[in-house]
């Protein structure tokens, strides 16, 4: 007797230990998958956030108690700009120092041959760019590379070179009422814009004048009207592109000027005013400066990458303001 | 002394019979028969439990990936340069907006909420949609505010907008989204 209950209690044990471990096993399984599921989402929205802080304290670092006009790799605010916030990696990186393509007469293209031999002028005339591969798809093949070095459409359109047909489709895209268009236009007029002149700043303020109450700052924020590209940070493609593209032809006067500029950045020099590269510095005012006013400022953190386009512009007060104009966020899935 | 192999095998049969008595074995059929209908019974629950919890477990994911997609599409919404007015819909169930070089589309039917994705390209380029239906997505509406928190006027483009998300499980979610 004693010896068959033995051997029936092991088996019912053995059973139910078995079952029961199996059916615990499962549910442990399952409980700690999702924990590890849950644990990895709370990582990406945490990391997500801090990349959204850090975003945010970079751009008080670009804007607090600063009152330079200069921008410049080798001194002041911007060679000042922290590269870590609170262990996480910041760069910056200058983006004013290209040619804007979206704002500028496209058949002035012509002249540095790098559009696909089939463009039809008439066509791409009235095309806004919205992202940079729609302008690329016009370039040659061979030029894409040098082309994306050299122009870009994130700029804010300048007042004294803007060509009309592209203000125009620029105040589209801003929505901007007939009477704003009638008002700009006709101002614009008055100030003889077609002929390329540079605008004065009390002609540029008299603009607020057409945005309503309490909304002048807008006009800082959404146009400007001194030169835009930085000669500090200017590199020799979109030098020299952009004499081509204005329709300087002889490269002996383009050299001459660039060499001042590169025995500047030898000696780490920073470029205070136009006046120290052009002799008749008022004609190149409306293309060149030495502030620099759109950035692209990028977080990392893991396998996370959030890139802004910010627009750093001084307001009726002139006081420094930072807008972000457009976000990239990237994320590595293996993460 | 040896005793003899038969003489073994005929005390243990008698052994073996002695614990058959009629009592014992009603008692111990009784007491395995208790056993096993409660061992069932937990496994039943368990189960019936274990698959609940898969199944919830599943419908939380679902929507969290839902509402992980949303934020996306909302964290980076293309600003600049902004996209002309006609091509974009603002409508308290509908909204058609451009993020990550992508057009998308959001609607509140009668069954689900809809969401297409289309890359943007030129007209002479197409590229199919993607197009993904989610049936736990109880409620959605949109309301539009300008720059000052004002509703906008009716040529006016609203500065931002807020999504109001109702799921299944009654849990609510709000979603500001810079347009």
């Amino acid at each position: 007797m004693n010896k068959i209950n033995e051997g029936f209690s092991l088996a019912i044990v053995i059973i139910i230990v078995a079952s029961l471990s199996a059916i615990f096993s499962s549910v442990i399984f399952f409980v700690s998958s999702n924990q590890y599921r849950i644990l990895k989402e709370l990582a990406k929205t945490r990391n997500r956030a801090i990349l959204y802080d850090t975003i945010g304290t970079a751009l008080l670092e670009m804007r607090d108690d600063i009152d330079e006009d200069i921008t410049s790799p080798f001194e002041g605010w911007f060679a000042d700009l922290p590269s870590t916030i609170k262990e996480v990696s910041v760069t910056y990186s200058e983006e004013s120092s290209k040619i804007d393509i979206n704002h500028r007469d496209l058949s002035t293209l012509k002249r540095i041959k790098i559009l696909k031999k089939n463009t039809e002028m008439e066509k791409i005339k009235n095309i806004y760019f919205f992202y940079p591969w729609q302008f690329y798809s016009l370039i040659d093949e061979q030029k894409k590379d040098w082309a994306k070095k050299v122009f870009t459409i994130y700029k804010i359109p300048n007042l004294s070179t803007i060509n009309h047909n592209r203000l125009k489709l620029y105040m589209k895209s801003l929505n901007k009422s007939d009477y704003f268009k009638k008002m700009l236009c006709s101002k614009l007029n008055i100030t003889n814009n077609n002929n390329g002149k540079q605008i004065t700043k009390s002609q540029f303020e008299n603009l607020s004048m057409i945005y309503k109450r309490g909304k002048e700052d807008n006009l800082y924020k959404e146009f400007d009207y001194k030169g835009t590209i930085n000669l500090n940070f200017v590199t020799r493609d979109v030098f020299f592109t952009l004499f081509r593209l204005n329709g300087q032809t002889n490269p002996n006067i383009i050299k001459k000027y660039w060499n001042k500029i590169q025995q500047k950045r030898r000696i780490k020099n920073s470029i205070k005013s136009v006046n120290e590269i052009f002799s008749k510095s008022s004609q190149y005012e409306k293309y060149f400066s030495c502030n620099s006013r759109v950035f692209v400022v990028t977080v990392k953190k893991d396998n996370m990458t959030l890139s802004v386009l910010v627009n750093r512009y001084k307001n009726f007060r002139g006081i420094i303001k930072t807008e972000i104009l457009q976000y990239w966020l990237k994320s590595n899935k293996q993460g | 002394m040896r005793l003899p192999k038969n003489i073994i095998s005929i005390r243990t049969f008698d052994k073996f019979n002695d614990g058959f008595s009629l009592i014992e074995t009603v008692i111990v059929v009784t007491v395995v028969s208790i056993f096993i209908i409660l061992i069932l019974q937990t496994f039943i629950s368990l189960t019936k439990g274990y698959n609940k919890m898969q199944k919830n477990s599943s419908m939380t994911r679902k929507i969290s990936l839902f509402i992980e997609k949303v934020k996306k599409n909302s964290l980076c919404v293309d600003l600049y340069p902004r996209h002309f007015k006609d091509e974009y819909f603002f409508a308290k169930r509908e909204l058609v907006f451009f993020s990550q070089e992508e057009v998308i589309h959001y609607q509140y039917g009668e069954k689900d909420f809809v969401i297409t994705q289309k890359k943007y390209a030129n007209t002479q380029i197409n590229s199919q949609p993607l197009i993904q239906h989610y049936e736990f997505v109880k409620d959605f509406s949109i309301s539009y505010f300008t720059q000052d928190d004002f509703l906008p006027q009716s040529e006016e483009m609203p500065y931002y907008c807020e999504m109001h998300f109702v799921f299944i499980n009654n849990k609510e979610l709000n979603i500001r989204m810079k347009l």
